[in-house]
């Protein structure tokens, strides 16, 4: 538990015990409650329990949370902060032994509390918002497995418990996805989202695969005995600034090595083999024989192409699965068919926030391959782009805010690519708050419209067509400004969080120096994606709250539902306190550099440094030029703000410029349709994967038909032929031996019993006959 | 009795005479042993076929110089025989006894 400072805390302590598996045990026992109870006694209670053991799951996990948070991790020096829980051992592969452990670092913590604290803001939100659905025990046990799904992804100590995490969130999504599974178009959303996070799944699988071949497969190391420790590595240090200059200090550390699956001693091998030869860090004087784990990973080469390239391109395609990236994004809008505080929670806090997380907790991996990181960034600028210009032509005021949330995570991507995860970790916190602020309003809105237009039960997407609101912000006053705020913090207008982390990354990106290509171009398509993301954020907040027929305050509580007056305050009330969170979040954790004396990173960027800085090869340009930062901030605002103005004045007055925008989308159609359908996101799916797909099941059934069939017939046939055969000889040969056989003896036995007469006559007879025979065969044979 | 043995006619008997004799009574003894039911026939078929055997001796031991063996034999043969009629005859009575008849197919009773 010592303090080992290695020369800047590259590698990892060991590890302070902490009960982190009292985080996951809370959400696993409200889930089983909440099933279990919530449908035995779910009349007496009137419904209610379900929602009450659920929240009250949620809130225990919360203040545990939080416990740990202030009470165990901050008091801990920065490079010391690690918690670890080792709770039972998996299973023993050659070299490898793997155990289900969890760990809370700088970056689970920060995931931990994202996960917990929006949770439990959003199932306050939803036992309100259920209220009077059907199956609410179902929904809420879901809604509590999904967040401890969530939490074992961000707490795994390796790729194996992580990969238990990475399935249960991508299980409950579909089944929290397809609630209404009476509803063709969820239930098929939800299978697609399923599916299409298979194949992401699949990626990640076969990368963690070829990353164990790569560390060298699970064979033994020579000298060890199965299920121990490959090898030890025994390390000098730390590094200790005398007045002579570097000297390593007398404490020794012992290093496991070799073949692993545990994120930990996988970024210390591999910051151990990086590290710059000659500087007299490390002096391998170890145990037994000792191969580099990274010597194979990183000189490895698998079709031509480095191993790393390969794995990290793998990973990334996993990762893009979970966060809706290029190519596997089209699920996302979709999946806008469950329930709001489903959407919610996925957009917030869980489900796509899993691939950025992978690729934050593997950016020691990422840092070794610059076409990995390149391709994050290519991904995630272009999944930007393509998003908000999804966004812009929705009309679908859910759609709207799924392709945002796509084109959010794309900047995520960015700054994962452009070696900055703590930025990317900023941003998918601001967005947290901002998302969750602004699906819940959405819900909101979605309520008070289908209180006020007739028709909206029969057809519930009309409840969420942007062209059916407007003039709602009598109606919900306190709803319109949050969605406001949140709006701000999405478009990126000063002092609102979206401000903060948005130009983080666009700075990080404008100085990242490990890109295969230069970032210009990258930097240009963002500004564009800004300008868009404005105009789509306001064009949405006032075709909701502006212009459309008159409504009155009373209308929307009329139909009694979302709980009337006191349900209708607690979700107002959330969604307050998720918009302050977006306006504050932003500046309390992510006051920027340039904006402080000493140009101090911001407390965010400082409490995750542990977390990255080791990273090796590292970049260049660690820090941002004042001149750049001011400069990139700068051009955020304006773009924000132009994208503002252009909003307000296309749809302030919605009917008024009707006509005009008419002639505009008419003038662009092509592009309005290929922008409203996800750039045709599905069409290509069906191309390259339901085609052949089917192609290959249609080439399957022929195969099988037309081949294996005919084979097994024939097979069949050549069988019955065989038999009957077989069946003839059996009675032919083998019966009538056998009968021939036992006939022969009877008749034997007949005819012999003839000449036991009883007639001494006949006895005398046969005696002369038998001296006779004697006689004569003496006589033949005696010569 | 030398001119009688010496008479041409009998000079032209010998062994093989004997044989046939032997042979015929040998032949009658078992057919009358094969052929008759009554038991006491049966008993003369066989006393026949003893002394066609004695008589083979007799005539075996007559023909070859200087050895009685064979006459002994057929003493021990007429004893034997004797010996044999006693044994069967009292047999025979016993069965008559218990069958009232000497028939032997209707001696039965031991037959499975």
């Amino acid at each position: 538990m010592g303090s080992i400072p290695y020369g800047g805390g590259w590698l990892t302590p060991d590890g302070i015990d902490a009960p982190l598996a009292l985080l996951l045990l809370f959400p696993l026992l409200g889930a089983v409650l909440a099933a279990v109870a919530g449908s035995l006694f779910d009349r007496r209670f009137a419904g209610r329990l379900a929602p009450a053991v659920a929240v009250a799951a949620m809130l225990a996990t919360l203040v545990t949370a939080l416990v740990i948070f202030f009470g165990d991790v901050l008091p801990v020096g920065a490079r010391d902060r690690i918690f670890r829980q080792a709770l039972w051992p998996l299973f023993v592969v050659g070299g490898i032994r793997v155990s289900f452990g969890l760990a809370l670092d700088p970056l689970s913590a920060v995931m931990v509390l994202l996960v917990t604290g929006l949770g439990t803001l959003i199932h306050v939100y939803a036992a309100v918002y259920m209220e009077g659905e059907g199956g609410r025990p179902r929904f809420f046990a879901f809604l509590n497995l999904f967040v401890f799904s969530m939490l074992l992804l961000v707490l795994a100590d390796g790729f194996v418990p992580l990969f238990f995490g990475w399935e249960g969130v991508g299980a409950c999504s579909y089944f929290l996805i397809g609630f209404w599974y009476r509803r063709a178009t969820a239930a098929d959303a939800a299978t697609k989202a399923f599916i299409v996070n298979r194949v992401g799944d699949g990626a990640f699988l076969v990368g963690i695969a070829m990353l164990l071949w790569g560390m060298g497969g699970v064979q033994m190391v020579t000298g060890s005995a199965p299920g121990q420790v490959s090898s030890v590595l025994t390390v000098n240090g730390p590094m200790i600034v005398t007045p002579e200059g570097l000297q390593p200090s007398p404490e020794k550390r012992r290093l496991p090595v070799g073949p692993t699956l545990d994120f930990h001693e996988l970024r210390d091998q591999l910051r151990l083999e990086m590290l710059p030869r000659g500087g007299g860090m490390v002096d391998a004087t170890h145990d037994v024989h000792f191969r580099p784990t990274s010597f194979l990973l990183v000189r490895k080469t698998i079709w031509h192409l480095p191993l790393l390239f390969v794995v990290c391109g793998l990973l990334l395609l996993g990762a893009a699965g979970k966060s809706a990236q290029i190519p596997l994004f089209a699920w996302l809008p979709d999946a806008m068919a469950g329930p709001t505080p489903v959407s919610a929670l996925i957009h917030a806090a869980t489900l796509v926030t899993a691939g950025v997380y992978l690729l934050a907790r593997l950016s020691f991996l990422f840092a070794l391959s610059p076409g990995a990181l390149t391709a994050v960034a290519v991904v995630g600028t272009l999944t930007a782009f393509v998003g908000a210009t999804a966004a812009l032509v929705q009309n679908d005021l859910k759609r709207v805010l799924a392709y945002s949330t796509v084109s959010q995570l794309g900047y995520m991507f960015v700054a994962l690519g452009a070696s900055a995860a703590g930025a990317g970790l900023f941003h998918v916190i601001t967005h947290g708050f901002f998302k969750a602020c602004l699906f819940l309003a959405a819900g909101l809105v979605v309520h008070a419209v289908t209180a006020t237009t007739p028709q909206a039960a029969e057809r519930p997407d009309l409840a969420q067509d942007l062209r059916q609101m407007g003039g709602l912000a009598r109606v919900l006053p306190a709803t319109r400004w949050a969605y406001f705020f949140a709006c701000a913090a999405l478009a990126g207008l000063p002092f609102a969080s979206g401000f903060f982390s948005k130009d983080l990354i666009l700075t990080e990106l404008a100085i990242s120096d490990r890109l295969s290509i230069a970032p210009g171009a990258l930097l240009v398509v963002l500004a564009v994606t800004s300008f868009l993301t404005a105009l789509y954020a306001f064009r949405s907040y006032y075709l909701i709250f502006f212009g459309g027929p008159p409504r009155h305050a009373g209308e929307a509580h009329a139909g009694g539902h979302g709980g009337g007056g006191r349900g209708h305050a607690v979700m107002t009330a959330v969604v307050l306190a998720l918009a302050l969170g977006a306006i504050v979040a932003g500046p309390a954790l992510g006051w920027p550099a340039n904006w402080t004396p000493g140009h101090a990173k911001s407390l965010f960027q400082q409490f995750l440094a542990p977390m990255f800085d080791g990273d090796w090869p590292r970049r260049v340009a660690v820090d941002a030029p004042p001149a750049l930062e001011w400069g990139m901030q700068a051009g955020g605002v304006v773009l924000a703000v132009l994208g503002w103005a252009v909003a307000r004045a296309l749809y302030r007055d919605a009917a008024a410029t009707a006509p005009a925008r008419r002639r505009l989308a008419e003038r662009w159609s092509v592009v309005v349709r290929l922008f409203a359908t996800g750039w045709q996101a599905d069409r290509v799916y069906h191309l390259v994967l339901i085609a052949p797909a089917r192609a290959l099941a249609r080439a399957a059934t022929w195969l099988d038909r037309a081949i294996v069939d005919r084979a097994v017939n024939a097979l069949a046939a050549g069988g019955l032929r065989l038999g009957r055969v077989a069946g003839l000889f059996d009675r032919r040969a083998v019966d009538g031996v056998v009968g021939g056989v036992s006939e022969g003896v009877m008749a034997a036995g007949r005819r012999g019993a003839r000449l036991q007469n009883g007639r001494i006559n006949s006895y005398v007879l046969g005696i002369v006959a038998g001296v006779a025979a004697l006689v004569v065969l003496a006589y033949f044979l005696g010569s | 009795m030398t001119a009688l043995l010496a008479a041409p006619a009998l000079a032209s008997i010998g062994l093989g005479h004997f044989l046939v004799l032997s042979a015929v009574m040998f032949a009658l003894g078992l057919i009358t042993a094969a052929t008759r039911r009554s038991a006491v026939a049966i008993l003369m078929g066989v006393e026949l076929i003893l002394n066609a055997a004695a008589l083979n001796f007799v005539a075996f031991s007559h023909y070859s110089h200087g050895t009685i063996t064979g006459q002994v034999f057929a003493v021990f043969v007429v004893v034997l025989a004797a010996a044999e009629a006693t044994v069967a005859l009292a047999i025979v009575l016993a069965v008559f006894r218990g069958f009232r008849s000497v028939d032997v197919t209707d001696v039965g009773t031991l037959k499975g």
